[in-house]
């Protein structure tokens, strides 16, 4: 019976034991307790120049040639440097002409006598440039302002045949004496002449004699030339000479890239566009490039550089030059002289206000440098703290492997970005470096960061990489092609060990 | 012949110590309890008859090898779990690690005593499932990818499935053929229901020692059959006819046997050999191979693997920063996973067999001790366990039987069973691991079985 009743409390405690309604109590389980450790893969790339180029928003300031060798091309148009309409115009100027006759009628006259005195003025265009033979006119206005001791004056007929209306009749005003002044707008007049720059205007007098006894008849005449243009002549071009200052501001790279490079192999050219008829001469007597940090130098030396006469650009200058250059910006001023008719060609040429020279300057600049500092920062928006991360990560090593064939060394800094605080929540790596390849072969270079428990959070909470790279060519002169690339992986060891709470906020 | 007994039984014993016991009942072991002619068709019984109508025989058997609760969690003070703990999970697993289930439902059975022997015949349903799994992919879960490295050392995440449903119309015979031997066996007709069984269903992940990259296999081969034509379409399973028929379920024959002799050495010892569930079915319509393996879908596809070498650095801020290509590009890493169906031919899978060798020593009519050795041939290997019993009648009215089994990693499997024989029927049931039904997820494993049965007394033998 003993042994019955310590069989049944042996078995009963075996029940005790495992009927424990709390060891159900799922509800209580709050997280997760981990320890280990993983290796994964981040991230590869592979960059050859040209996705740099999108990069960096250079396409549209590149081209490229067949090898894969880069230029970085700078254009500039200068339209109208000498200008047509600035030359074929007349200054202004006052003729004064003074008339004295004899009085045809000396004492009192039976009757009134109708008659009719022709003076003629000859008056001289004043122009530093042209001289005229023929000209259509554009623009300007004869104005008269006429006195004489002519007394019952009836009328002054002004003419001249050596400027005709669009119907090629001779120009005739009327000019009435009471009012004392006339005026023609000579727009659309033509003017032609044997005497080149000389216009003879003949003024026919009508007045009715009778009791005039002054034994001189006086007439004065004052003409007012205005603004005259002309839109065609045909004449000659005296030496005409213009300075032209070229000074302008150039950004080579976005703001990411700072710094200075020495550049070889630099072109300069020239094409002009010159259709006066006659050839034309350019002075280039200065040529200056300046930057931050790179102290003013002159590209060449002073040059003359012919113009001949063309209706298509046509190069004429095509310079090697070298220099150092800020990869910002830069400023170029250049200041030259163009003479038109440097010969004094004592030629007639037909010449329109349209007519002009044109020049482009291209700034060929193949990557091809020498540059002992340059840097470039690229901020990435990788908002790490969009993931949720258990707080049991202890360790982060992150190793970047490159293989590169770019003819450069890169110093490498990574920074993790707060951008709500505008702080640098942790440096990844300092002064790394890659090594770039100078012997066209590829080179590879391993960086490792290292994050430990106490940075972790300070990694994982960030929404943003900024990347900040050095570059050199230790001494080389280098050259920049298409085809060389970088190819970049990533990978990481993972090391974690803790609770993962559930209900974590 | 004394000192052969005690040997005998110390043999088994001694064999018990390293052997998984498993799919016992103490059922088994009892003297009056007519279904003990499930494992042991020799067995002899002392009615003139009995019947059964759907109560007879309702069978579950849960067999967990590894998988314990108490190993998943860290418990507070007052004995509540706290914290999943990954690691000491993934330590308390085996490399293999199985899960298997049986369900036994009697519809209609009968025994009827003859001249010479005893008659039976029984209609059940029964379902049978077997799997394992790896715990490779726990490891990995737990500990990480840093100690799987290289490429003789993957992740294989490998699981095994062979699951069976079938209907089983039994024939059996028991006969005395000697003062000293008993034989017995069951001729079954089967009808299939359904099958499920991986031939490969795996995925392999290699790191690689020097970049880290990830490179994945997948192995599918799953072969399937149901009643009624099925589709797997996005992920879903569907029946392509919304109306079941009887029919369905008559296109798969099969046959099986089983068979058993106990021959009494002297009246206390005996030997027993049973060979159960002996035979095969035919799934003639309605199969599917589910063949998967990784499909070019882009960049990742490398040579029949999935690749990863990491994020191109121009997707990565798209998905740092851009929530729905967030969603796309891992939506595009699950299609590089994708598995397709095939209709099969007609083919025959085995039973899973039961081979059991069981010595009995009676202490007297009413007393037994017993030490069974089973092989469970399932598909997935062989699984050899050991089983010791004790069984005593009291008052003709109560068959009791204690059991121990001993299993790997546990060692508190106490089984119980009872038959209360009442005048015209029987009501039993039974455990073989009592305390697991207490704590049924920290348990190895646990068979229960319960019924009802009519019987009639032989009043030959009474």
């Amino acid at each position: 019976m003993i042994k019955k009743v310590v069989l049944a409390l042996a078995c009963f405690s075996f029940l005790l034991t495992s009927c424990t309604k709390q060891r159900y109590e799922f509800d209580n389980v709050n997280g997760v307790y981990a320890d280990g450790e993983f290796l994964l893969p981040l991230v590869k790339a592979s960059y050859s120049f040209d996705s740099l180029v999108d990069r960096l928003q250079l396409d549209t300031m590149m081209t490229f040639d067949e090898s894969g060798g880069i230029h970085y091309m700078l254009n500039y148009d200068l339209d109208k440097v000498v200008d047509g309409k600035k030359i074929l115009f007349f200054k202004d100027i006052d003729a004064d002409t003074h008339f004295s006759v004899p009085n045809p009628y000396p004492a009192v006259l039976p009757e009134p006598v109708d008659t009719t005195l022709i003076f003629t003025q000859t008056v001289t265009l004043s122009s530093d440039f042209i001289s005229v033979l023929m000209a259509e006119i554009c623009s300007g206005s004869f104005d008269f302002e006429i006195s004489s001791n002519i007394p019952e004056l009836s009328r002054i007929i002004i003419r001249s045949s050596e400027i005709k209306d669009a119907n090629g009749a001779d120009m005739c005003l009327v000019y009435n004496p009471s009012s004392g002044h006339a005026g023609l707008d000579l727009a659309g007049f033509l003017y032609e002449t044997e005497t080149e720059n000389t216009v003879n205007i003949n003024y026919e007098v009508s007045f009715t004699a009778y009791d005039f006894t002054a034994p001189e008849l006086n007439f004065d005449v004052m003409l007012h030339v205005t603004d005259l243009h002309v839109s065609r002549m045909r004449g000659r071009i005296m030496n005409y000479s213009l300075r032209h200052v070229f000074d302008t501001v150039f950004d080579l790279f976005p703001k990411k890239v700072e710094g200075v490079a020495s550049v070889c192999d630099m072109h300069v050219r020239l094409m002009e566009r010159n259709d006066f008829g006659m050839d034309a001469r350019l002075y280039i007597d200065t040529v200056l490039v300046s930057g931050d940090g790179v102290p003013s130098y002159t590209v060449f030396d002073p040059l003359t550089v012919p113009v001949l006469e063309s209706h298509e650009f046509v190069e004429v200058l095509d310079k090697k030059v070298h220099g150092a250059l800020n990869m910002v910006s830069d400023n170029v001023y250049a200041s030259g002289l163009f003479v038109l008719n440097p010969e004094e060609s004592l030629d007639i040429v037909n010449v329109n206000d349209t007519s002009a020279i044109d020049v482009k300057i291209a700034v060929d600049l193949p990557f091809a440098f020498n540059v002992q500092k340059v840097s470039y920062t690229d901020t990435l928006e990788v908002k790490t703290s969009d993931f949720d991360y258990p707080e049991i990560i202890q360790e982060i090593d992150v190793d970047l492997e490159f293989l590169t064939d770019l003819p450069f060394n890169l110093g490498v800094n990574v920074y993790m970005y707060d951008s709500q605080h505008q702080i640098i929540t942790d440096t990844l790596t300092s002064n790394a470096r890659i090594q770039g390849s100078f012997d066209g072969t590829k080179k590879a270079s391993t960086i490792v960061a290292k994050v430990t428990e106490d940075r972790v959070n300070n990694v994982l909470n960030s929404d943003g990489i900024i990347l900040s790279f050095t570059l050199n060519t230790d001494a080389h002169d280098v050259v920049l092609n298409l085809k060389q690339c970088v190819e970049f992986t990533s990978k990481a060891y993972v090391r974690y060990n803790g609770n993962v709470d559930f209900n974590k906020e | 012949m004394k000192k052969f007994q005690i040997i005998s039984i110390l043999a088994l014993t001694f064999v018990s110590a390293i052997a998984n016991a498993q799919n016992i009942s103490p059922v088994d072991f009892m003297k009056t309890n007519p279904y003990k002619l499930r494992s042991n068709p020799s067995s002899d019984l002392p009615y003139d008859s009995h019947v059964s109508i759907g109560l007879g025989n309702i069978c579950g058997d849960i067999r967990n090898l590894n998988f314990r609760l108490d190993n998943v969690f860290r418990y507070d003070a007052s004995g509540r779990p706290s914290v999943i703990d990954l690691k000491n999970f993934a330590n308390s697993l085996d490399p293999e690690n199985g899960f298997n289930s049986i369900l036994d439902l009697e519809v209609l059975g009968f025994g009827k005593k003859s001249k010479h022997g005893y008659v039976t015949y029984s209609h059940r349903v029964r379902f049978q499932l077997s799997s394992t799994i790896s715990d490779d992919l726990f490891q990995m879960v737990a500990f990480g990818n840093a100690a799987s490295t290289g490429p003789d050392n993957p992740i294989d995440v490998n699981v095994g499935l062979n699951a069976l449903c079938f209907q089983e119309f039994a024939l059996g015979y028991q006969i005395k053929a000697t003062p000293h031997l008993s034989v017995g066996g069951r001729v079954k007709f089967l009808l299939g229901v359904g099958e499920a069984k991986s031939e490969a269903l795996s995925v392999k992940l290699f790191t690689d020692c020097e970049d880290y990259s990830l490179r994945a296999f997948e192995d599918m081969a799953v072969r399937m059959t149901s009643p009624m034509p099925f589709q797997i379409a996005n992920n879903k399973f569907e029946f392509e006819n919304s109306r079941f028929n009887v029919a369905d379920l008559l296109h798969s024959p099969g046959f099986g046997i089983d068979l058993a002799a106990e021959y009494h050495f002297s009246g206390h010892l005996s030997l027993m050999a049973a060979v159960n569930d002996f035979g095969f079915i035919r799934w003639k319509k309605n199969g599917v191979v589910l063949n998967g393996d990784i499909v070019d879908n882009g960049h990742f596809y490398d040579d029949g693997a999935f690749l990863f070498q990491g994020v191109e650095i121009y997707e990565l801020e798209s998905i740092f920063s851009d929530g729905e290509h967030q969603n796309q590009y891992f939506d595009n890493l699950k299609d590089y996973f994708t598995f397709e169906t095939e209709s099969t031919d007609a083919y025959t899978t085995m039973l899973h067999t039961n081979i059991l060798l069981r010595g009995t020593y009676a202490f007297n009519d009413k007393r037994r001790l017993m030490s069974q050795l089973q092989f469970y041939c399932s598909g997935l290997g062989v699984r050899p366990a050991l089983t010791l019993a004790y069984n005593a009648t009291l008052n003709k009215t109560f068959d009791l039987c204690a059991t121990y089994s001993m299993m790997k990693n546990s060692f508190d499997n106490l089984g119980f069973g009872f038959t209360c024989n009442l005048k015209f029927f029987h009501i039993y049931a039974a455990t073989n691991n009592i305390i697991g039904c207490f704590k049924p997820l920290n348990t190895s494993g646990m068979n229960i079985q319960a019924g009802f049965v009519f019987t009639v007394i032989d009043k030959n033998r009474h």
